[in-house]
């Protein structure tokens, strides 16, 4: 009973930094209408910062008190400019671009972070006591109390501002209904970055006193997101008291299943206790949060709203499929390995994009969880070949359908959400698989990896091993690039016809107007789930042609980073154009593009990071001033001038078709 | 004369899709009570959130007792004494009648005490959130709310949305004596045709987004044919277009 | 006698504790135009948003004589109940055309499982039909966003004919028109009714429903104050004094005009 009651305790650290990141998410949603991913980044970056002011990093070393204040200076600063740069210039887009904003934030600063100050963790003096006190006879380290009750203070005084001070008034008011607000003379910038700022404040003051507890991590603070969403969707969005009890609640749970996990009771393999039950527990709380708490949230009246991109047609496929295919096709036969390589990675990567342009360009549903279905059939088909001894065709048909089963599942616990909801149902289950099913040693990969066996057919190998082994005769055999780019092309057709199709149609339909569909006699519902087995099945395929690709399947392959990534980069060139998921796929780690950086451009370590850092970048710049994405940005030119230029000859031309047009 | 607390000439707004409102000219003296009169779809409102900075502007001018309101924002033009009470009476749900009678930037002396003054119904209410108010108790809240911020130009629309007429006839006379009190400019859109002109010094009639020259309330009252046809779309046209193309009404019997 | 296009019995809509449609019963006879008037609040929308089933409400629904009222507004809308909205809501990214055929489109899985692999085809007959009946078969190739108002909302009455429904709920399909435009319409709906089809008809524009209804409801306060044929409730004082708030009105009887 004791040693529960420490855990607990020792969970309450982790659990008042959820919960302050989750005060971040609500003061975002309250004050500007942003869902703000990158609530968590603000904590790290603090952290950093903190750090780098008291060990001299910039040259200069500051006290405990001196630093504090710096650190909180710099995130004032920082406050503001987030706001200039992804919050201002996006007041009248739809809350999913708002929410693509803060995705490029967080992927913008951490990238930077680790840019900066190294990729791996460090430790950072300690501000907290570390003395210990014994509560109910066990020993608790003072900190993780003073953390919990200072983010307790925290959530307190906000309340109390929000409650009682006219800013705070004024704010309630402007996210309620922001068009009386404008009426009542209230500025909605200035509210949005007071809130800003006070976000950051609090993030600040967490991330420097958490900053020793939990150490400084580019990789796990950022993610803390996913929790905290789940306690602020409790606190739906608007509670602070909810937001951070749910936050210390989760914390404490976390820290009681890790607990649990010691036990001879929990499940466990070859002496390793399960993994991901944390994970999966956030993923259940988060669904039951949505049906229990009420799908939508808080409306805003907002003054007005631009669409989602615009969803070209797609003209003369085959003409301009030919040329590109082709070239695949002889730069697979010509180039040499490591080209080679990189030219079928993109060609997968462009199987996965697919998948987001029919969920989230056709759809309208912004799905993290892509990448994690493809990481089911790739350690689906690994694991069926390696354990089973299931190989081709069988194993990945049956690795793809499970993918499609998940997706399903996930697309139907997710059918009452629609929107920036479905963000959270979507990453939660993309870490909940991330976490319980790749690194878990019993179903999963676990720390190694699995190994694939590469396909044969009637004893014909046409996998990375096969005979042909190109021009300069070393693996991976140009065969299975080329059936990678047969498969790669028929699915690009298919979704290219997809949008000119009846399917389709209705597809668009629902993104635009939802109800208005439904008049229209389309079955919404229904068309989701199919839209999400399809995107799945895109997704299992592209998994399965990973797991080929490289030889052997790992979690990392798969994490939500990556996830966030690809998605980025398929927004900011065109999410809803097939052509999009192409430059997306290429440019995607271990692919054409990176592959060049790699060689020529950047330090070969970090070329990972500097390409989250262009795609953060890219987003923002991308919202602000191609808010189609760029791909479709210069069709629109093309077109407009193309229309420029019949008008002129329409003009020019002989009378009567004038007067047919007035008669028209 | 002197200059009008607002002028409006030849304004044309609208949506993305166009202009909704194609020329639209009207002035409001201080003191003066102004109704706009029309049937649905007309641009009354569109009118108004155009003055007030709500939808974007595509020609002409809006002048703020003389001074031209183009450069100004949505919520400067407020803070400079516009006060625009919108169909949906602009109140914030989650908000007490107390919390709304102190909303307001920092400048603005927004007068609680005036509007509890106005409205002495709203004092026992005070506590209470806005969104479980009667029609009625949200309506003179709206109202109290925008006298209190002692307007330059009040702009109302549709103030009888969803009131039964008794409600309506208690707070139009408090806007009627406001405005002599305080030489405020009133713009009010109302479908009470006959309360409206029942305080209005003077009106306008509006039809597919152009404005009428201005009326003499008492002109309109004592004549109603012309609001009336600008309401019922004129008898002449609606004889003319039944017998073209009516087919026999219902259980009517036919005319020889 | 065949049952009724629409029947809606006793239809109480709630929101929160208010009601804001009482107890309302009206039918739509084949091929006739029903007009639904009342001030602005009276509850008219919210009374086809509950016919149409965006809404919860009480009371029952029937089209041509099948019970409907547990159906989801798409369920409905294929068993032949249309609907327009007083927003033109149509799909921006779907060309005027697509955006017919999205209310044609009679969905089989087999039909949609074949059309992943060919080239899928409009039916571009019975589209350029449907937007012919409302007079803006030019506007085939044309997008939404390029439209004028008056134009969208005649792309919106063209996709709630397109699917030859049984009947059609218009909510002020002519606001946003000017008087020549709102005539060519009533005509057009009149048109439309030859085929069988029938309407309920929302607007503002009085004329313009007592032109083009064979039968006119007038709703204040959610409830049905008025009833009869366009002459009658022409001269009915009541509907007056809804309207305007007076009941002072000198009124002419267009029956007693002639």
């Amino acid at each position: 009973m004791q040693t529960i009651l420490v855990f607990a305790l020792l969970g309450l650290g982790s659990g008042a930094v959820i919960a302050a990141v989750a005060l971040g998410v609500v003061l975002s949603w309250r004050g500007s209408g942003s869902f703000n991913l990158a609530a968590g980044s603000s904590v790290m970056v603090a952290g950093y910062m903190f750090w780098a002011f008291r060990t001299g990093f910039f040259h200069f070393k500051l006290g405990t008190w001196p630093a504090v204040i710096a650190t909180l200076a710099f995130m004032v600063v920082y406050a503001v400019l987030i706001e200039l740069l992804a919050v201002r210039p996006l007041r009248a887009a739809s809350p999913l671009a708002k929410l693509v904003a803060s995705l490029g934030v967080l992927l913008l600063t951490q990238a930077l972070v680790q840019v900066i100050f190294g990729t791996s963790p460090l430790a950072s003096p300690s501000v907290l006591p570390d003395s210990v006190v014994v509560v109910g006879g066990v020993p608790v380290p003072v900190a993780q109390l003073i953390l919990a009750g200072g983010v307790s203070f925290l959530a307190a005084v906000l309340w109390c501002i929000y409650r009682f001070t006219r800013f705070g008034v004024a704010t309630r008011a402007s996210s309620e209904n922001e068009v009386a607000a404008v009426l009542a003379g209230l500025d909605p910038n200035s509210i949005s970055v007071a809130n800003s700022i006070l976000a950051n404040l609090t993030a600040g003051a967490v991330g420097i006193a958490a900053a020793s507890i939990v150490g400084i991590s580019a990789t796990t603070i950022p993610l803390l997101i996913v929790q905290a969403l789940a306690a602020a969707l409790f606190a739906r969005f608007t509670s602070f008291g909810i937001a951070c009890a749910a936050g210390m609640a989760i914390g404490v749970g976390e820290s009681l299943i890790f607990y649990a996990s010691t036990q001879s009771w929990f499940p466990s393999h070859k002496g390793v206790a399960l993994s991901g039950v944390q994970q999966l527990v956030v993923f259940v709380l988060i669904v039951v949060a949505l049906w229990w708490r009420g799908s939508s949230l808080p409306q805003r009246g907002e003054l007005r709203e631009r669409s989602l991109p615009r969803v070209p047609k797609q003209d003369q496929l085959a003409r301009r499929m030919l040329p590109i295919v082709a070239a695949c096709a002889i730069a697979l036969v010509l180039l040499p390995s490591e080209f080679r390589q990189a030219v079928v990675t993109g060609l997968v990567g462009t199987v996965l994009c697919l998948s987001f342009i029919v969920i989230m360009g056709y759809v309208g549903q912004l799905s993290v969880v892509q990448l994690a279905l493809a990481g089911i059939a790739g350690f689906g088909v690994a694991r069926m070949s390696s354990v089973y001894g299931i190989g081709f065709p069988l194993g990945p048909l049956i690795a793809v359908a499970v993918a499609l089963v998940v997706g399903v599942v996930v697309g139907v616990s997710a059918l009452r959400v629609r929107g920036v909801t479905l963000v959270v149902v979507t990453l939660a289950a993309a870490v909940a698989i991330e976490k319980f099913v790749f690194a878990n040693p019993n179903w999963g990969g676990g720390a190694t990896g699995v190994t694939v066996q590469q396909p044969t057919l009637f004893g014909i190998k046409f996998g990375s091993d096969a005979g042909f082994r190109g021009l300069d005769g070393s693996l991976p055999s140009p065969v299975f690039g080329l059936c990678a780019l047969a498969v790669t092309a028929a699915l690009y057709a298919f979704v290219a016809n997809l949008r000119r199709g009846e399917l389709g149609r209705r597809m668009l339909a629902v993104r635009s107007n939802e109800r208005a569909a439904a008049a229209a006699g389309v079955n919404v519902r229904a068309l989701k789930v199919c839209a999400f087995a399809i995107s799945s099945i895109l997704a299992g395929v592209a998994g399965v042609l990973f797991a080929y690709d490289f030889g052997t399947v790992s979690a990392s392959m798969f994490d939500v980073m990556t996830a966030l990534s690809v998605i980025a980069s398929v927004y900011v060139l065109g999410v809803t154009v097939v052509q999009g998921a192409v430059l997306a796929g290429f440019g995607m780690v271990g692919a054409v593009v990176p592959l060049i950086l790699q060689k020529w451009v950047l330090p070969r370590d970090r070329v990972g990071l500097y390409v989250q850092l262009l795609i953060g970048a890219g987003l923002l710049v991308q919202l602000r001033f191609y808010p189609d994405g760029i791909l479709i940005a210069s069709a629109t030119k093309r077109e407009r001038r193309r229309a420029e230029r019949l008008q002129l000859r329409a003009t020019s031309a002989a009378q009567p078709m004038s007067e047919q047009r007035a008669v028209a | 004369m002197t200059t009008p607390a607002l002028s409006v000439d030849r304004l044309a707004a609208g949506y993305d899709n166009g202009p909704v409102l194609h020329g639209v000219s009207l002035s409001v003296a201080p003191g003066e009570v102004v109704a706009l009169l029309g049937p649905n779809g007309a641009g009354k409102s569109t009118t108004l959130r155009a003055i007030s900075g709500l939808i974007r502007v595509m020609d002409g001018e809006i002048r703020l007792a003389g001074s031209n309101l183009a450069s100004l924002s949505p919520s400067a033009r407020a803070r400079a004494g516009i006060v625009h009470v919108p169909e949906d009476r602009g109140l914030f749900r989650g908000l007490t009648v107390a919390e709304h009678l102190r909303l307001g930037p920092r400048k603005e002396k927004l007068d609680a005490d005036a509007a509890y003054e106005y409205f002495p119904a709203l004092k026992p209410i005070a506590g209470r959130m806005a969104g479980v108010l009667s029609g009625g108790e949200q309506q003179m809240l709206a109202m109290g709310r925008a006298l209190g911020r002692t307007p330059r130009v009040l702009l109302l629309d549709e103030l009888s949305l969803g009131l039964a007429p008794v409600i309506v006839e208690g707070l139009l006379p408090v806007v009627r004596a406001y405005a002599t009190e305080h030489q405020c400019a009133v713009l009010l859109v109302e479908q009470h045709v006959h309360l409206a002109l029942g305080i209005a010094d003077r009106a306008y009639l509006m039809a597919n987004g152009v404005s009428s020259s201005s009326y003499d309330a008492h002109v309109l009252r004592n004549d109603m044919t012309l609001v009336q046809a600008s309401y019922l779309g004129g008898p002449e046209w609606a004889s003319e277009f039944k017998d073209e193309t009516r087919l026999p009404f219902i259980g009517e019997e036919v005319h020889e | 006698m065949t049952a009724p296009a629409l029947v809606a019995r006793e239809i109480t809509v709630r929101y929160g504790g208010v009601r804001a449609v009482s107890n309302v019963t009206l039918e739509v006879p084949e091929g006739k135009i029903i007009g639904l008037i009342g001030p602005n609040g009276a509850g008219k929308t919210t009374l086809v948003d509950a016919i149409t089933g965006f809404v919860p409400c009480d009371g029952r629904v029937e089209i041509a004589g099948e019970d409907v009222t547990r159906l989801k507004p798409h369920a409905r809308a294929r068993r032949g109940l249309g609907r327009t909205w007083q927003a033109v809501e149509l799909f921006d990214d779907l060309s005027v055309a697509e955006n017919v055929a999205v209310a044609i489109g009679t969905p089989s899985p087999w039909a949609t499982i074949k059309e992943l692999f060919v080239k899928p085809t409009l039916e571009k007959a019975r589209v350029g039909e449907a937007l012919d009946s409302v007079g803006i078969g030019h506007l085939f190739d044309a997008m939404p966003t390029e439209l004028s108002e008056g134009q969208r909302k005649l792309v919106g009455i063209a996709r709630a004919f397109a699917g030859s429904p049984r009947v059609v709920c218009l909510d002020e399909p002519a606001a946003g028109l000017d008087t020549t435009e709102t005539h060519e319409l009533g005509m057009q709906l009149r048109g439309l009714t030859s085929g069988g089809t029938s309407m309920l008809l929302i607007d503002h524009d009085i004329g313009f429903v007592f032109g083009a209804c064979d039968h006119v409801v007038v709703v204040e306060f959610g409830t049905v104050i008025a009833e009869g044929p366009p002459h009658e409730i022409y001269a009915n004082e009541r509907v007056i004094e809804a309207y305007l708030g007076s009941s002072a009105i000198p009124t002419e009887d267009p029956g007693a005009r002639r």
